[in-house]
């Protein structure tokens, strides 16, 4: 069963969709990755999950039925912005939080405060950003939710503890946890998603388990004697979504399992053959910006 | 649950509170004045008047109770009428030249429930002392209004704050946005009340610097109490009504309203002639300014006593009950608006 599940789900702004005929399923206790480039709809989508924002058309729900407020008791949302209170401590941030929320544990918000080194009597309004998303992180955490929303929860923090929100994402998905992010390093969600889906321009342009979409997209690279061979019948075969010749290399960008091909490329002549695995950033940029996806190579001729 | 509203109205009352204690160093200060000025007592001065050999001293107790002793002293052309009422205070009214009385009584005081008059005539000067006079309690709570105002206008447009960057918070936790709106607003307006309870505690420590008055309230003051209530209620319903949909600008929104709510009493009782044009105008400008919380405030009319609703003629002059019903409503109004308007505000 989903515990989120969102159907095409449409929010216009003005003239133009911000998101506009999104499915997605989020199955419970999954942590899944919602990607996209700036603009793509993954904040507004979010808004529309919490309620935050009206959805133009389409319909969202929490374990089935429509979001109710008592639902915020299990669910807490880490913001892409801080939206703190800048005249308040931290201290009293997490007062307001325990009184607030019934699940609070104040042990555990201790714990947090320390593993992120905050000061309770600092106000926000002198802490640094990644200070600020450390303590947002600390009052989601802090009341152990079952569902979790967190637009780009490592905004602004050092290396060291974007691994340690990291880790709380992982434990918490392990304890039965959902949680829902989203975020530009595209290598932690890599690390910590399932399930991912890709926005662009406010569509679902991919939707999958990590798993299956790396198992499905490879890049299959033929090396030919000289650059005089033959591209035909590649471009014809639905499972490749992108040629690129480069003087005598042939990459062949594969979307539906590459079965076959290496022998094809074989029997076309070439002289070796390689099978890459993508990893998420590739299929990401794949799905989002071809044309990039592959920098490291020669351009195309 | 609203501890971050409770924290915003704890810090508008920090800033009433160091108002307050400015208001009571300088009433100290005063004091101080006072003391060196009226060095004597009126009462030490006038047992030392009965205490000359010149003087002749009459009590008899009058019909009410109240004492009265008459110090009569033709040789220093003294005379004074002292009405002792008891609980009730004292009265003493002191005729003698007025080279004697201009020293001990150099200015007139009304402070509290003590209250000095001097009249002088033909080299004579009379002074009147009136102390521990009924003080009425609803008074000191109009007395304390602009403090109430002050902090309705920085609480007021609660939502507005909510709505410049911090709905995420107030809208992901697990209440209504309704029960959530209405909770804050009525911390808020405790707030305004506590104000106004700190100030006339103030301001009875100020009179207690002068003469502990004898503090009473009657059905007038009771009204003037709920009017002194219910109009910075009212003002800050109005403020959150008008920003309530906004994410920025509650300063400007501020800004208007506190002119516009000064200056529509004075047009709207601006007689206009007599042409249809100007009774128009005219009625326009009464009927918007109906919705001002200001002009319920006892001497806001033209005549400086009534309020503004009856300085428009709406209704008699004793309105203040009505003024009260009309604050009421207006109160849960411009609240009720405030909240349909975050209704439809998004993040």
């Amino acid at each position: 069963m989903s515990t989120i599940s969102i159907q095409h789900l449409t929010k216009i702004y003005g003239r133009s969709a911000a998101v506009d005929d999104v499915c997605i399923e989020i199955p419970k206790g999954s942590v899944f990755g919602l990607l996209g480039p700036n603009g793509a709809g993954k904040t507004t989508t979010f808004k529309c999950i919490l309620g935050l924002a009206r959805p133009s058309s389409g319909t969202t729900l929490i374990d089935g039925a429509p979001l109710v407020p008592a639902v915020f008791e299990r669910l807490a949302y880490v913001p892409e912005r801080s939206v703190l209170y800048e005249w308040m401590t931290a201290g009293e941030h997490m007062e307001a939080q325990r009184r607030s929320f019934k699940r609070y544990d104040p042990a555990r918000a201790t714990e947090l405060f320390a593993l992120f080194n905050l000061d309770a009597r600092k106000r926000v309004r002198a802490m640094s950003k990644g200070m600020q998303t450390a303590l947002a992180i600390v009052l989601a955490f802090a009341s152990r939710p079952e569902i979790l929303v967190l637009d780009e929860p490592t905004s602004g923090l050092d290396p060291v503890n974007q691994r340690a929100v990291l880790k709380l994402i992982i434990d918490a998905a392990a304890q039965g946890a959902t949680v829902v992010l989203s975020s530009h390093q595209i290598g932690q969600v890599e690390r910590a998603a399932e399930h991912i889906a890709i926005l662009q321009d406010g569509k679902v342009v991919l939707n999958g388990a990590v798993d299956d979409l790396k198992y499905q997209r490879k890049i299959v690279e033929g090396i030919f004697e000289s650059d005089a061979f033959s591209v035909n019948g590649f471009e014809r075969d639905a499972r490749i979504s992108r040629v690129e010749k480069t003087g005598r290399i042939l990459r062949l960008t594969v979307s539906d399992g590459s079965d076959g091909l290496a022998a094809g490329l074989v029997s076309q002549g070439a002289q070796s053959v390689r099978i890459v695995d993508l990893n998420l950033e590739d299929i990401f940029l794949n799905a989002v910006a071809p044309s990039q996806s592959t920098a490291d190579v020669v351009e195309a001729s | 649950m609203y501890y971050v509203e409770y924290l915003r109205a704890l810090r508008a009352l920090r800033v009433v509170a160091i108002l307050l204690g400015i208001l009571l160093a300088l009433v100290v200060v005063m004091r101080l004045w006072l003391a060196a000025v009226h060095a004597e007592s009126p009462d030490a001065w006038v047992t030392q008047m009965a205490q000359s050999s010149t003087a002749v001293v009459r009590t008899q107790r009058l019909s009410d109770g109240t004492v009265k002793t008459t110090i009569d002293d033709k040789a220093q052309r003294t005379h004074a009428d002292i009405y002792d009422r008891g609980y009730a205070g004292k009265r003493l009214v002191i005729t003698a030249p007025s080279s004697q009385l201009d020293m001990h009584f150099k200015h007139p005081l009304m402070i509290g429930s003590l209250h000095v008059v001097k009249s002088d005539a033909n080299g004579m000067t009379t002074v009147v002392v009136d102390t521990n006079g009924g003080e009425n309690i609803g008074d000191l709570f109009i007395v304390s209004l602009p403090f109430a105002l002050i902090v309705a206008t920085i609480l007021g447009g609660a939502l507005a704050k909510e709505n410049d960057g911090h709905l995420e918070i107030a809208w992901t936790r697990p209440v209504s946005r309704a029960v959530y709106a209405v909770t804050a607003m009525s911390v808020d307006i405790a707030a305004l009340a506590a104000t106004e309870v700190l100030a006339v505690v103030v301001f009875v420590i100020a009179q207690a610097f002068f003469q502990m008055p004898r503090y009473g309230i009657t059905t007038q003051g009771f009204q003037a109490l709920l009017v002194a209530l219910l109009v910075p209620a009212a003002w800050y319903a109005l403020v959150t009504a008008c920003s309530a949909s906004f994410k920025r600008g509650l300063g400007a929104v501020i800004g208007l309203l506190w002119p516009a709510a000064i200056l529509l009493p004075v047009f709207a009782a601006v007689r206009y002639g007599d042409s249809m044009t100007a009774r128009t105008v005219s009625g326009l400008l009464r009927a918007v300014d109906t919705l001002n919380p200001l002009i319920y405030l006892p001497g806001m009319g033209p005549d400086g006593v009534t309020n503004g609703l009856s300085g428009l003629g709406l209704l008699g002059t004793s309105s203040l009950w009505a003024s009260i019903l009309v604050l009421i409503a207006l109160t849960a109004a411009y609240s009720a608006a405030a909240i349909v308007q975050w209704w439809g505000v998004e993040a």
